[in-house]
Parts: structure tokens; C-alpha cells; sequence
């Protein structure tokens, strides 16, 4: 987190939502999904077709600063699946 | 007609005429190109989304994995994406995820199979990428040492957690023999075992190259200009040394067999009950694929109200068609308590005589005609069901009444045009192969009832008795 994120990971992050977005598009069941979802979550359908400029104009600031928010140990739930044989090779 | 009348009415017709519309949906218009060295293109432009989906087939496939190395078509497949061109695995990799883009590579029954999916701004990427993993593929051989290692672990935890992700390979050497459509694809710990860097490499020469090669592109592009872009990716290819084989129609069961496999700490039983079914061209699909939908293809079907709704014996019940090239099979699966085995075959069989002996009532054509027309549209939708839709006729050699008359040909079929498909496709009880896996000390004794059986253990490394 210290290190920031590069403009190179910013840009494949980008890419890759970009790319997943249009995925979705290309099925009348994914424009629903989408259209809703919008209308639901962000109060208008109508944000949906900004969506490809607003991922572009992402900054690394702006993704550091969600980082920030939501990765913090107080948002954290840790799961543990403990084999019964540990690393020596001893059944507990 | 006030102008909101007509407006109402104009929408009515729109609505109707759209309506008798969805009774099919048409392939968009698309060109082949067969370019001298035997390679064909296949290419659609189409622009409502910036992606390009490109479905690349080599023809072949585990039918063409030379006797004693099944699974080094599936091998190759995995091998070609760790490493082509200038580009290490990793390097590989990394260019396919950088710009969002998808791409994988698998080995089938009949042909090896790239499917991916870019951004149309990155389509010229997309190419090199392709283009470098079918021609240059670094084929690195400590890679390929890890890829067979982990195609043999993939085997054995199989056989220890998840049986039935075999069955079918065990099933398919049994009903089809030394046949090459009783190859298991992935290969067995044997024949993997058997495949060197070497034999990897000979059977890239010898099986993969421009003669067999299709290539198809759907998406937002320019057709003159993708036309010349793959014809000078693919254009020059060498053709592969090796002929593609002309395999024969398998022959029917006549009679009942019965092969188990004993895996002593099965507390359930897997069965497979199968014949010879129809190849690709089967000329009466549409009557075909409405029994099998009653039959067995979806949750209200014969099979799974009888064992899983009504009888609870299992979770799950199906039947299914494989239509290769030559003639493949169909297919009954389900799973059951070990103590249920012999009750629960027992009501698949009946319920196979069922449906020779009573057929299907109107009912229930009209309901799965509207099942089936309901899930085909979809499955046509984006660029990348095209590109693998026009890979697949070309594939088999069919044309595109294949999809363009399917609809009208489901509407037409009615209960005595699907008991002609019955009775020459499915199996009668009496004439089935019964392949199980599950604890031979408790299901030994009742199955001699159904056949001779002949009897392996899950350890063998091998699927063929």
C-alpha cells in the first residue's frame, strides 16, 4: 500500500474493467442487469453510459484513497482452514 | 384512426411480427475465405460492443493422439499458452492481461480450440498473440514437464474426490473400444506418463499447421481490412506432415455389458449408462434434441422426476447426446447411495422403456419446444457464441440451415416425428453399456443381473479395461 500504484497497474486495472463492462454489454440480459443495477445503485440509469470515461479518468490518488477506506483491519474477516496434519507432518 | 390508435396498432404489429420472429434466430451474414494453404476464415463483423472474439480450430483433437499417448493433443493445448513468439509464460501472460483481454486454449474430442476475446482497439495484439501460439509456441520443456505432472495429479484427486469427473472417460474406452472416440482426451496416467517433450513436439509437427487450421472472427473490426491481416498471419503456414485420420462409424452394443469400477471407499455409486448414438449431421436435430430434453436434458425430465423428485434416489438425473464428426453417443448418468444402486438403474431403465413405449404426449412437446426455444436465442447472442457457432459448422462440414432453420424445425416437430427420432436414436433397455464406479464388495453381487461384467480397479492407471 505504501508503494502507491503504478500508472502501469492503474492502466491494466482499467483495461480490464473496461473490457469486463463490455462483456456484460453484449447480452440483452447483461444490458438489464446493468441498467438497473445503475438505476438502483447510483440513482439513474443514465450513469451507465458514462461508465468507459468515468474508468479512464480514475486516478491513482482516487484508487489509493477507496484502498484506504475499505481495506482496513476494523472491515477484515479472517477465515482459517487448519489442515489436521500440521507442517511437520504430525496428525494434532 | 386517432394517431394514438395507430400508433397502439403500429405497436401491436411490431410486437407480432417480432414475435413470429423469435421462432429462430438467423446466423448475421459472414464471409469464408479459404486461402491456399487450406486455412479458412471465417469473419463477421459486428459492432455493438467494442470487443473481437476470435474462435481458432485446429481439426484433430484427441482423435489424433498417437496410440499409447492419449491426452498429448490436450498437452499441446495447455503447453501453447505457457510461451510463443518473443514472450516467455510469463511475459505471455501479462500481455493478455494488460489490456483486459481473454484467451485459452483447450484440446476436444475432434480439434484443439484457442477462444479469445479483446478489445477491439487491441485486435491487432490479439492477432500477433493467436497467431504466435499456434505457430511459434516455445513448447519449453520444463514447462511441459510441470503441465503433465499436474494432468496426472488432476487424475488421481479425481479418483480420490470427484469420481464422476472420469466416468465418462472410463465409459467411452468402454463403449467405444480400441475406436479412437474411446480416447480418453485429458489422456490417463499411463499414456501421460508415456508423452516426452520429444513425442510433444513431434506431434506439433505432425498435427498442428495452416492445412487444418480455422479461424473465426466476430466482432467490431473492419472485414477488408481483417480479411488481409489473417490471411498474412495464417496465409503461410506450413500444412501439418501427418494425415488427419478417416475414422469409421463406431458400431452399436447389441446386448448389455457392464463394466465396474471398484473404488472401495465409495459410499455412492456413479453409472453411465450407454450406446452408439448419431453423428453431427443427424438430419432430424430438432426432433432429436425435444426428446432429449423431456427425456433427460433439463430439471422436469423423465429421468430426474423419476429418480431425484419422485423417488429421491439422487440429486441429479440426465441424459445427454455427443455428435462428433462420426457417430457418438447418448448417454444416461446419474449417482446414487450405495445400497440404492440396483433400484435406481433399475428405474433409469424404466423409464428409458417408458419413453420408446409411450413416447411424448402433446403437452409436453409443446413444452419443450418452448424450453428450448427459450435457451436457443441466447446462446447466439455475443461475438463470441458466433465466432464458435460458424467454427463449429465449418468444422463439420454444415451449412447454416444448421441454425437458420432450427427454429422452424422445432415448431414443426410433433409427437410422432420424435418417436421416429426415439426409436432410431435411443438405446433399447436391452441393448446398453452399464459403467459404474463405486464399492464393488457391496454392488458386485447385484449387477450380474444386467450382463457380464468386467470388473477394475480406480487405481489402475488407465481407463481402458
Amino acid at each position: 500500500m505504501t508503494e502507491g500504484v503504478s500508472s502501469a497497474e492503474l492502466r491494466k486495472a482499467q483495461n480490464i474493467v473496461l473490457a469486463d463492462f463490455w462483456r456484460a454489454l453484449a447480452t440483452i440480459d447483461g444490458k438489464a442487469s446493468a441498467l438497473g443495477r445503475f438505476a438502483v445503485f447510483t440513482g439513474s440509469y443514465e450513469n451507465l453510459f458514462s461508465l468507459p470515461e468515468d474508468i479512464s479518468a480514475i486516478t491513482a490518488e482516487q484508487v489509493q484513497a477507496v484502498a484506504a477506506k475499505v481495506f482496513r483491519r476494523n472491515n477484515m474477516t479472517v477465515g482459517v482452514l487448519r489442515s489436521p496434519v500440521d507442517a511437520t507432518g504430525v496428525t494434532e | 384512426m386517432s394517431l394514438l390508435r395507430a400508433l397502439r396498432f403500429g405497436f401491436m404489429l411490431l410486437w407480432f411480427a417480432s414475435g413470429a420472429h423469435a421462432a429462430g434466430v438467423s446466423l448475421p451474414d459472414y464471409e469464408r475465405v479459404a486461402l491456399p494453404n487450406g486455412t479458412v476464415l471465417l469473419l463477421s463483423e459486428k459492432h455493438d460492443v467494442p470487443l473481437v472474439a476470435l474462435k481458432a480450430t485446429i481439426r484433430g483433437g484427441a482423435i489424433t493422439d498417437p496410440e499409447g499417448l492419449n491426452g498429448v493433443a490436450s498437452l499441446l493445448a495447455d503447453a501453447m499458452q505457457h510461451g510463443a513468439g518473443e514472450r516467455d509464460a510469463a511475459a505471455f501472460a501479462e500481455a493478455i492481461e494488460a489490456v483486459g483481454g481473454k484467451l485459452t486454449a483447450s484440446a476436444s474430442l475432434e480439434g484443439i480450440h484457442i477462444s479469445a476475446s479483446f478489445m477491439s482497439r487491441d485486435a491487432e495484439l490479439l492477432i500477433e498473440l493467436v497467431t504466435d501460439l499456434l505457430r511459434r509456441p516455445t513448447l519449453d520443456e520444463e514447462a511441459f514437464g510441470k503441465l503433465r505432472d499436474r494432468s496426472v495429479n488432476l487424475i488421481r484427486a479425481a479418483k480420490g474426490a470427484n469420481p464422476e469427473a472420469l466416468l465418462a472417460s472410463y465409459g467411452n474406452a468402454f463403449l467405444f473400444g480400441a475406436h479412437a472416440y474411446g480416447n480418453p482426451i485429458g489422456g490417463s496416467e499411463t499414456t501421460l506418463a508415456n508423452v516426452t517433450h520429444e513425442s510433444l513436439l513431434d506431434y506439433f509437427e505432425r498435427f498442428v499447421g495452416g492445412d487444418r487450421l480455422i479461424v473465426s472472427v466476430v466482432g467490431d473490426f473492419n472485414m477488408e481490412a481483417m480479411k488481409s491481416r489473417l490471411a498474412a498471419a495464417f496465409g503461410d503456414w506450413r500444412p501439418a506432415s501427418g494425415r488427419l485420420p478417416d475414422l469409421a462409424d463406431p458400431r452399436k452394443q447389441r446386448g448389455r455389458k457392464v463394466l465396474l469400477v471398484d473404488k472401495p471407499d465409495a459410499t455412492q455409486t456413479h453409472f453411465w449408462l450407454a450406446n452408439v448414438g448419431v453423428a453431427a449431421s443427424y438430419p432430424t436435430r430438432a426432433e432429436l434434441d425435444l426428446a432429449n430434453t423431456v427425456f433427460g436434458g433439463r430439471y422436469t425430465s423423465m429421468l430426474n422426476t423419476e429418480l431425484r423428485i419422485k423417488a429421491g434416489l439422487t440429486y441429479g438425473a440426465r441424459s445427454s447426446l455427443r455428435r462428433p464428426e462420426r457417430r457418438g453417443s447418448v448417454v444416461i448418468r446419474s449417482f446414487t447411495e450405495t445400497s440404492t444402486t440396483v433400484d435406481a438403474i433399475d428405474m433409469a431403465l424404466d423409464v428409458l422403456d417408458e419413453l420408446h413405449d409411450s413416447g411424448i404426449d402433446d403437452d409436453m412437446v409443446l413444452s419443450a419446444q418452448n424450453y428450448i426455444m427459450g435457451q436457443f436465442p441466447p446462446r447466439l447472442e455475443t461475438a463470441a457464441q458466433l465466432a464458435a457457432q460458424l467454427a463449429m459448422l465449418e468444422q463439420y462440414g454444415l451449412d447454416t440451415s444448421y441454425i437458420n432453420d432450427y427454429g422452424a424445425a422445432i415448431a414443426a416437430a410433433n409427437s410422432d416425428s420424435i418417436a421416429l427420432a426415439i426409436a432410431e436414436v435411443y438405446p433399447l433397455p436391452d441393448d446398453l453399456v452399464f459403467v459404474l464406479i463405486g464399492d464393488a464388495s457391496l454392488i458386485r453381487e447385484g449387477l450380474s443381473q444386467y450382463g457380464p461384467v468386467t470388473e477394475m480397479s480406480i487405481d489402475a492407471p488407465r481407463f481402458r479395461q
